[in-house]
Formats: C-alpha cells, sequence, structure tokens
C-alpha cells in the first residue's frame, strides 16, 4: 500500500538507485511541469549529490532510512538555506532561506532528497494558487481547472508523481483542499504537533506544516518524522502515541454539510462511502455541529487580523527590495515596497485585518470572533464526547475552471467552508480521495479527529481507505 | 466604507494602490465585512476570548547561559543596505535644503 516502502524495498535491494528515483523525478518534471507549472525553484544539482551519498551507503552495506533517497518537494513558503524561499511573492522573488525550517532539517536527516520548492497562493492565501505573484498551477485532471491551494504545487507534484512525497501548510484549508481537488492524500496535524520554525508565518495562531503523499501510510511516516517538540517554536509539543482500545468506533455525520452549495456528485459518492462504513459495520452518528456555518466568518476576521501583524515585518530592508526605484525616505521604502510588492489578496487581507483591529472596531469583530472561537472549540468537544471521528465533503465543489472566482474573493472563501472549522478548533484532520466525477475529476473526504488523536485519525483513515479501494 | 477610511486604512498598513484600484477593494472589504458580520447571531456574553491557538502555558527560563545569536551575518547580508556592519536606510527626515 505505501509507496515509500516499496521504494525503500526496491532501494536496499538495489532494484532501484537514489539517482535512478531522482532522475525519474527530474525527467517527469521536465515532461509535465511545463503545463503543470507546480514548481518555483528546482534544485537537481543538489538532489543529484545527495542521492549519491545515499547510493554510496547503500552499496557499503550501512542501513538507510525508511525516506532515504526518496524525492520530495517543499511549499515555497518554507525556508530552505541558501535556496529561494519566496512564498510566491513578489517582496521576497530574490529572498534565500539563512535557515533550514525545522521540518527540512528533519527530512533532510533522514536522507530524503529535495527536487524542488512549489508554487502556492502568495504567502499561502488562497484556495488556488491563482493568487501566486508568478503562475498559476493547473490541475493534472483538468488543465483548464485549478490544482486547489494555496499548497497546489506541492499536491500536483505529487499527483504527477514529480515527487514522491511533499510538504504544505494548512490555515484554512491549504492542504485538504489541493489534496481533494488533485486526489491525494492530504494532513492537517493537531496545531502544535508540527514545529513551524521557518515557515513563512500567515496566521500564526492556525497554520500547522503536515504532509501530502498518495497514501495514509505514508503521510504516517512524514508526520512522524516532521513531528515534535522544537526549542524554536513555543507552541510544540510531543505527541504521545496511545493504544486506541476502544472497541466500537462511532462516526458523527452533519447532514446541513450535504446540503445546498454541495455538489450533486460529491454528496452522491460521499453517501457511497458512507454506505461502504456502515455495510462494513462501523456506526454512524447524527450529530449538529451548529457553530460550524460561523466558523469561516470567524476565520476571515482572525485569519486577516493576524495577516496584517505578520506581515508588516515586509519592511523593504530586512528581506529584500525593489530594485531600480529611488526612495524618498524611510516611509517612502515602506509604502512602495508594500504596495507593489505585495499581489492584490495579501493586500485586500492586510487591509481587512488592520480594519479589525482598529480602535473603534476590535471589540465588534476580533474580540468577538475570539468569543466565537471559543465556543466553536467547546462544542467539537463535545460532540467527541458522542462520537470518534466526524466526517464531510473536504471540499463543496469540484476544483473549479482558472479565473471562475478570481475576481470574487468571498466565492473563493467559501472554497473553504468545511476545513476552517479544523483550523480555528486546532483539530487533525485529513483529506482522502474517494473516486471520481463523471468529468474524471477527484472527489475528497474530510475526517476530523478530537485534538491531539493524530495517530488515532490516521489509523481510523487507513481502514477507510482499504474500504474505499475495495 | 467611503474612500476616506481606505485612506486612512492604506496609511496604517503602509501600502500604496493606485487610485483606481480603491473602489474594487472598498466594496470588497464591505462584502467581506458583511459575511463576518454573521457571528453579531450568537450571544456571546460572558465567554472568555481565545488567545492564540495553544493551551499551553508560557515557561519562563532562568536568565542565565543567554542563546548566542548566530545568524547576525546571514540577516545583515539580506539587508537592504550595510556599511561596516552598520544597516543603511535612507533618511528618516527629508532635508529640503
Amino acid at each position: 500500500m505505501s509507496l515509500i516502502k516499496n521504494l525503500h524495498q526496491k532501494l536496499i535491494k538495489k532494484e532501484v538507485s537514489a539517482v535512478d528515483l531522482v532522475n525519474q523525478s527530474f525527467k517527469l518534471i521536465e515532461e509535465k511541469d511545463k503545463d503543470l507549472k507546480a514548481f518555483i525553484t528546482l534544485t537537481k544539482e543538489e538532489a543529484l549529490k545527495e542521492a549519491e551519498k545515499i547510493d554510496k551507503k547503500i552499496s557499503q552495506g550501512e542501513e538507510i532510512d525508511l525516506i532515504s533517497g526518496l524525492p520530495f518537494a517543499l511549499k515555497d513558503n518554507i525556508l530552505t538555506k541558501g535556496i529561494k524561499t519566496t512564498a510566491a511573492s513578489k517582496i521576497l522573488a530574490d529572498y534565500y532561506g539563512s535557515y533550514d525550517a525545522t521540518v527540512f532539517k528533519k527530512l533532510k536527516e533522514k536522507g530524503a532528497i529535495l527536487v524542488g520548492k512549489t508554487n502556492l497562493d502568495e504567502f499561502a492565501m488562497g484556495s488556488s494558487t491563482e493568487n501566486s505573484a508568478f503562475f498559476t498551477t493547473k490541475n493534472p485532471y483538468d488543465l483548464e481547472r485549478v490544482a486547489g491551494g494555496s499548497s497546489g504545487g506541492s499536491a500536483v507534484a505529487v499527483s504527477s508523481s514529480m515527487a514522491v512525497f511533499a510538504l504544505g501548510s494548512d490555515t484554512g484549508g491549504s492542504i485538504r483542499e489541493p489534496a481533494a481537488f488533485c486526489g491525494v492524500v492530504g494532513f492537517k496535524p493537531s496545531y502544535g504537533s508540527v514545529s513551524r520554525y521557518g515557515l513563512i508565518p500567515m496566521a500564526s495562531s492556525l497554520d500547522v506544516i503536515g504532509p501530502i503523499t498518495k497514501t495514509v501510510e505514508d503521510a504516517r511516516i512524514i508526520f512522524e518524522t516532521i513531528a515534535g517538540k522544537d526549542e524554536f517554536d513555543a507552541t510544540s509539543f510531543d505527541l504521545k502515541k496511545e493504544k486506541n482500545s476502544k472497541k466500537e468506533i462511532i462516526i458523527g455525520l452533519d447532514e446541513e454539510f450535504l446540503a445546498e452549495g454541495v455538489a450533486e456528485e460529491i454528496k452522491e459518492k460521499f453517501l457511497s462511502v458512507i454506505k461502504k462504513i456502515e455495510e462494513f459495520g462501523l456506526k454512524i452518528k447524527n450529530i449538529d455541529l451548529t457553530l460550524n456555518p460561523y466558523a469561516l466568518s470567524c476565520y476571515y476576521i482572525i485569519m486577516p487580523a493576524e495577516v496584517s501583524a505578520n506581515l508588516a515585518r515586509y519592511d523593504g530592508l530586512r528581506y529584500s527590495s525593489l530594485k531600480d526605484t529611488n526612495f524618498k525616505n524611510l516611509e517612502d521604502i515602506y509604502f512602495k515596497n508594500r504596495g507593489l510588492g505585495f499581489g492584490k489578496e495579501v493586500r485586500r487581507r492586510i487591509l481587512l485585518g488592520t480594519y479589525v483591529l482598529s480602535h473603534g472596531y476590535y471589540d465588534a469583530y476580533y474580540r468577538k470572533a475570539q468569543k466565537v472561537r471559543r465556543l466553536i472549540k467547546e462544542e467539537y468537544e463535545k460532540q467527541f464526547q458522542q462520537v470518534d471521528f466526524i466526517i464531510s465533503p473536504t471540499t463543496p465543489t469540484l476544483p473549479f475552471k482558472i479565473g471562475e472566482k478570481i475576481s470574487d474573493p468571498l466565492a473563493m472563501y467559501l472554497s473553504d467552508i468545511f476545513t476552517v472549522g479544523a483550523n480555528i478548533a486546532g483539530l487533525p484532520a485529513i483529506n482522502l480521495p474517494i473516486g471520481f466525477s463523471k468529468s474524471n475529476l477527484p472527489i475528497g473526504l474530510q475526517i476530523t479527529a478530537p485534538y491531539k488523536k493524530d495517530f488515532d485519525l490516521l489509523d481510523f483513515s487507513q481502514q477507510i481507505e482499504k474500504l474505499v479501494n475495495f | 466604507m467611503d474612500f476616506q477610511e481606505i485612506n486612512h486604512l492604506l496609511k496604517l498598513s503602509r501600502l500604496e494602490i493606485a487610485e483606481e484600484e480603491k473602489q474594487d477593494i472598498s466594496n470588497q472589504l464591505e462584502e467581506i465585512l458583511n459575511y463576518v458580520q454573521k457571528l453579531s447571531e450568537i450571544p456571546t456574553e460572558n465567554i472568555e476570548p481565545v488567545n492564540g491557538g495553544t493551551t499551553l502555558i508560557n515557561i519562563f527560563r532562568s536568565d542565565e547561559n543567554p542563546r548566542i545569536f548566530e545568524k547576525t551575518e546571514d540577516l545583515i547580508e539580506m539587508f537592504f543596505e550595510e556599511e561596516n556592519r552598520y544597516l543603511k536606510i535612507p533618511p528618516i527626515f527629508e532635508d529640503n535644503n
């Protein structure tokens, strides 16, 4: 089942070399990426050098790690020392990471091989990668449609086998939605279970890094590699692996999630999976997440507020600056760099965040949202006393046409309607591919688990993955 | 949202945008603010707001063996302009003479 384990076996049996795997990745990138546009930066030279090292280890009979020699991709908002890290923004177009993100360091230590940095919506703000300052990533199943976002490049890299696995970041659905649109597994871990050190921050109380893979087992292998307490991220912690001793699993389903606005084909596919689950003998219980319709409103206050604070650091001085521009004075540097360096969506969110935090509006918007956030968290906690997991579709629609929603921000925001709840409450949630529409577009299922029950979620998802495939 | 308010927000955020973009921004912000207004339907009296995404409590360490910051050179290298390890910026006050 696991692609990673399968390739690892081939490597240690010397049926294939790490150099072969890297070359294979770049062959696919050369063939496909001119159309798909998943990558911003490629690291072929370094990758081949690293692969040779792994092959040498294997030939000398040294033991290698499960992910050693396997090509992977990183979303370009994850810092890589000496390698361009742009966040798909003009304001960082010439920025090279000055240190390695903890997740990258951990993967490198195990011998995994970086093949490139992937495209995203600028600073991870969007649901389609159309907000990238450089180009739009295309859906591998239909080049006229979006790959989803913001981790669209990472999802496409895995979906098209240009990388064995990839990392994305998820603030409101940015791992799960592109995974659903590209037919791959996308896992958003519990807030704090993976270090954010070296992740270019968007909304710090919501951001989390997670894997995008072909199978659930692969997602678990990568999650175990990157998770854990990090002295450079004060919110990080070690997740305990407890053996789940419960005999009967109860799955929660809120029928409101299938109400108007959900594409008919997604509904059908979702219900057919529910039927399979019931036939298998698992119990489904109806629940009422009455506050879920408010999660997106809550998100579009808290997130921009944090964005406006986090992006204040881009002053045109510390990271990189516009070239060939004469600046009158210090303020002029700020206004010009930020005005020209940030794209439309980023500017929109900065202004919105500034508004909800400003005097006279703070209580009505920001404080109100933080109170509702508490209520949403408590409602999840209450529901999880009755059920072990909650399932829903991952997205309300199939991958949409490029350009379809770009001039209507609110319509774009609604793509995240099923995914934001997990971020607001800090919960682990995963996208599993469950099949295709008649037009051959991928459809995803989302499973959400209680806070810190990441391993239970992965165990259960493996079970569902099997059920769906057979 | 009128232009005066938009201009104020732009100033607070240190953003410069083209005049013709302001109408769009104003409409879009209004639409989004209308949407999030939905929250007012939920009673939140006596509810403690969430601060940050974590339930962890701040832990202070003793002020001993401070970590030496090792990335100074990398940061200087990224900076706009430097001279003899001083970071250089254009004048803060304009000289009109």
